[in-house]
């Protein structure tokens, strides 16, 4: 019962902490909890359809609290720090919730939830990072929650090409989830290397490969640019790919797939062939924090990820100066497209 | 001495200064692997839930015509025999240096049998930043002697990872071996030296043809256990390469894990930790009576 | 004679380098970490590597003690440590004991099922033993670890106070019992004086164990409040911001208890083990 009570509770959480986040409105303050519904939990699937359909707006016994868990799937300093700021506002708001925070390091999160869900302990709430998502949420022990996010005040305030997306994770078009934070995919650049090359930020993709081979000094074991691998990299290489085609329509009028068009097919040809040329040999096992250094060190010119890492450079530079932030090159066709890169998702599970 | 009721009594004592190890073993160790033999059985993977349940011999079916089964099983062959041979070739070394006596032996002793102490995870933080391409102490290092013009990804590079890792394991191995047989060397009777140096011998004949022979049971036993710890030995590469890149650093311990804990296919992970256990216990029986453990002791 | 001089001094000379040679494989590592922890960040990651810090601060410390809750995590680990430490010894002292002492049916089987339970690989009991807890309504509860440590710990441990006890001649006891004390009279009052050194190496080695242990805390714990040092350190290397100055000091602060632990007992090591325990 306390279980169910909470699971369905962990749905408006979600959606009140995304608000904070995405600094849109208040907290809400509907967020009170669920009643608990006559049929027995037991499985989550099933529990799912029943709380969707009937814990909306309903509320707390009052004087009773509740904890709710929530796992924090990159954890890190910064962002722990911020997350307890954002808890604390919540409870103050809510006092008879209180948040349950585990910070997870990216590379083990995984590990963490497949052995919680083998086990059946899942937490109530837990961000999931987009690349393996859908596989959790295939899995069945996620809950829906469109009834809900529909009887929500500040519904309205979340941006509804994010919601759209979140309905795409799994077959059946619901809502599992909801967005917590859209990464803008940037170039960052080191201005001393470039100004030394006599180059500007680069601009179209063609300037971008000529920019990574002229910024190549091997032999100082300088490169012009640095490319993510290990097993987050395909992720990114999408995310580039449809950059280059300057589209962001995954399927043609037949319903194919696109990314595996001559085009692009070309265009990974092109730019994994930077790797061990024009970046350094490490890459192949490199994480963010690996491409990262290698451009805080000054190693590589170039680097790729999103505006999160404005604090490392800054860290590293020493201020706010001796790099830029570019937008990812305009595709051939004069398009800009930013496919939308990585998502951070608090989902319920 | 016996008395009727005192045999009873006598009898059951053993039994009850055992109760409690047993318990734990029942409960901790016994029921578990029950389960995971059970499981072994059955399709159990987090991402199919559908398809639970039993399989019968399916998955050892799959295992045999695993590719990156066989891969894995050689590299953990080559990952114990490297690190026990090295390990207890320079851990003997180290015994045999510290079984002299010389000023300052008792700080000297303790630093160099310190990472004895350390943990898996420790030890790989450690050496990952050593190993770092970018803030690293060797590349550095290198860089400055002049054996290299560029920086290295130790662990990045397919050439180096394995040999990289197996360092960091027996930088951490070695004191095992070092305080093992020091104090097997300091069992050894004093007169026998006397009379080594009596007869004139030399300081490597009284090594190879004196010491190593009184050391035969301590060396057979250390090496097995360590070599059974070798192979199951997950801290370390689960935190440092995480069995790559390119499953070059993929034990077969290391596969089973990432298989169940991180491909959620508890089923099929389970079948890999059968093999693993069966493998070790052949190894373990063959190991024992190829060597000769326990004969030749009066 | 001359010649015989020669070679003394060779091997003087041979026997200081291999000394040197492992000193230095050994402290490496260990100087390179403190190294860090003294530098400021971005000393750190400054292309240019120093090979002290040019800049000296204890920032890495207070930030990790503080920020990122190895207060915590220390008390944790610390915490699980004590315990299992006493759970270990209780339970290698009884097993020990009653393995050298008795004779009994079943004792061969009970040698060869401790050592057996070595052959477990730990990481693919994670599961099955989480469900134990689960049910026992155990999970974030750091007795929980307590008792899975001591269970991995104590069976290799039992076998080395077997040999501990064996050391120690059974005529004492024997004379304590004829003076009028119960068997666990003699034990209690004449045996466990004399199994000292052994009861402290066997602590020592359970206590590092326990302060190490990596897999089973990162799986059970899910709670930010029970996390304990390994698995606190590891969670350092988040994606978006690896500060090696923290980890440095992190892991510097891990090895502190099992370093001054260490210098304590490690005397005691060689000795109690040359006391007859690796004989098997």
């Amino acid at each position: 019962m306390m279980k169910k009570m909470r699971k369905a509770l962990a749905c408006t959480l979600a959606a009140a902490m995304t608000v904070s986040l995405t600094a849109c409105g208040g907290s809400s303050d509907q967020g009170g909890s669920a009643q608990t519904t006559a049929q027995d939990s037991g499985e989550t699937t099933k529990a799912a359809e029943t709380e969707g359909s009937q814990a909306a707006e309903t509320k707390a016994p009052s004087g009773e609290q509740v904890t709710v868990t929530f796992w924090d799937e990159n954890a890190g300093d910064e962002r722990t720090e911020y997350y307890m700021q954002i808890i604390a506002d919540f409870e103050a708001a809510n006092p008879d919730i209180h948040i349950e925070y585990l910070g997870l390091s990216s590379g083990d999160a995984l590990s963490k939830y497949q052995t919680a869900i083998a086990a059946g302990e899942t937490p109530d709430v837990g961000g999931l990072n987009n690349s393996w998502a859908a596989t959790v949420i295939g899995q069945g022990h996620c809950v829906a929650f469109d009834d809900m996010f529909a009887a929500w005040e500040d519904s309205g305030n979340i941006e509804e090409g994010y919601m759209e997306i979140c309905r795409t994770y799994n077959k059946d078009g619901k809502v599992y989830m909801m967005p917590t934070s859209a990464n803008f995919i940037t170039l960052w650049t080191n201005d001393a290397m470039f100004e030394e090359a006599g180059l500007e930020s680069p601009k179209t993709w063609d300037e971008f490969f000529d920019a990574a081979q002229k910024l190549t000094d091997k032999d100082n074991g300088l490169y012009g640019y640095t490319i993510r691998g290990g097993s987050a990299s395909p992720a990114v290489l999408i995310d580039f790919i449809y950059s280059y085609l300057g589209t962001n329509e995954v399927f043609d009028k037949e319903g194919k797939t696109t990314i595996n068009c001559n085009e692009a097919v070309a265009f990974l040809e092109k730019y994994l062939g930077l790797y061990g040329e024009y970046t350094p040999e490490s890459d192949i096992t490199a994480g963010y924090k690996e491409i990262s250094a290698n451009f805080d060190s000054g190693v590589s010119a170039m680097f790729t990820h999103n505006l999160g890492s404005y604090g490392s450079h800054v860290t590293a530079f020493g201020g706010t100066e001796g790099f830029t932030a570019n937008p990812l090159p305009t595709a051939a066709n004069g398009k800009y497209v930013n496919y939308g890169g990585g998502f951070d998702w608090a989902v319920h599970v | 001495m016996k008395t009727k009721t005192g045999v009873s009594r006598k009898d059951l004592m053993p039994y009850l200064f055992l109760l409690p190890a047993a318990l734990f073993i029942l409960a901790f160790l016994a029921y578990p692997l029950m389960t995971v033999f059970f499981y072994s059985v059955q399709s159990y993977d987090v991402t199919k839930l559908a398809d639970k349940g039993f399989v019968g011999l399916e998955n050892f079916k799959k295992l045999f015509a695993d590719k990156i089964f066989y891969r894995s099983l050689s590299v953990s062959v080559k990952w114990v025999l490297t690190e026990v041979c090295s390990q207890l070739v320079l851990g003997m070394v180290l015994a045999l240096l510290l079984d002299e006596k010389f000023k300052g032996r008792g700080i000297y002793r303790c630093v160099v049998f310190f990472p004895w102490a350390v943990s898996g995870v420790l030890t790989s933080m450690l050496w990952s930043l050593i190993y770092n391409e970018n803030i690293g102490l060797l590349n550095s290092i290198c860089k400055d002697l002049g054996l290299i013009s560029k920086n290295m990804a130790w662990l990045g590079n397919m050439k180096t990872v394995f040999k990289a890792t197996a360092v960091a394991e027996i930088w951490r191995g070695i004191p095992f071996f070092a305080i093992t047989i020091l104090a097997a060397l300091q069992n050894i009777p004093s007169d026998l030296h006397e009379a080594c140096v009596v007869d004139g011998a030399t300081t490597m004949q009284e090594i190879f043809l004196v010491k190593i022979p009184m050391l035969k049971d301590t060396i057979i036993l250390t090496t097995l256990l360590r070599a059974v710890w070798e192979f199951n030995n997950v801290d370390l590469i689960f935190t440092l390469t995480g069995g790559g890149p390119s499953y070059r650093t993929t034990t077969l311990t290391m596969y089973m894990t990432n298989m169940s804990v991180k491909n959620g296919n508890y089923g099929y992970g389970s079948t890999l930790a059968v093999m693993a256990f069966f493998i070790l216990l052949i190894f373990a029986g063959v190991y024992l009576k190829l060597s000769g453990y326990g004969k030749g002791e009066a | 004679m001359k010649t015989n001089k020669g070679v003394r001094i060779l091997k003087k000379g041979l026997f200081i380098a291999g000394l040197l040679v492992f000193l230095a494989f050994i402290l490496f590592p260990i100087y390179w970490c403190l190294a860090t922890s003294f530098k400021p960040s971005a000393e750190i990651t400054s292309k240019e590597v120093t090979y002290w810090p040019a800049a000296f601060t204890f920032q890495n410390y207070v930030e990790a003690w503080m920020r990122s809750g190895f207060k915590i995590y220390f008390k944790n680990s610390l915490f699980i440590s004590v315990f299992g430490v006493v759970f270990i010894v209780l339970l290698s002292v009884l097993t020990g004991y009653a393995l050298d002492r008795f004779k009994f049916k079943g004792k061969n089987v009970f040698m060869l099922v401790l050592l057996c339970t070595q052959f477990i690989p730990g990481a693919m009991l994670i599961t099955p033993i989480f469900i134990i807890f689960k049910n026992l309504g155990m999970l974030n509860s750091l007795f929980a670890l307590v008792l899975v440590n001591t269970t991995f710990h104590f069976p290799f441990n039992s076998i080395l106070m077997k040999g501990f006890v064996s050391g120690i001649d059974y005529t004492i006891e024997e004379a304590a019992q004829i003076d009028g004390c119960s068997r666990l009279g003699a034990i209690w009052h004449v045996l466990l004086p004399v199994l000292k050194p052994g009861i402290v190496t066997i602590a020592a080695y359970g206590f590092i164990s326990c302060w190490n242990e990596f897999l089973f805390s990162f799986m059970f714990i899910s709670k930010q409040n029970k996390l304990t040092l390994p698995v606190g350190l590891k969670n350092l290397v988040g994606e978006f911001s690896i500060n090696y100055g923290q980890l440095a000091a992190g892991a510097i602060i891990a090895v502190v208890p099992t370093l001054i632990l260490f210098s304590y007992v490690q005397k005691n090591l060689v000795g109690g083990l040359s006391s007859g325990a690796v004989k098997g």
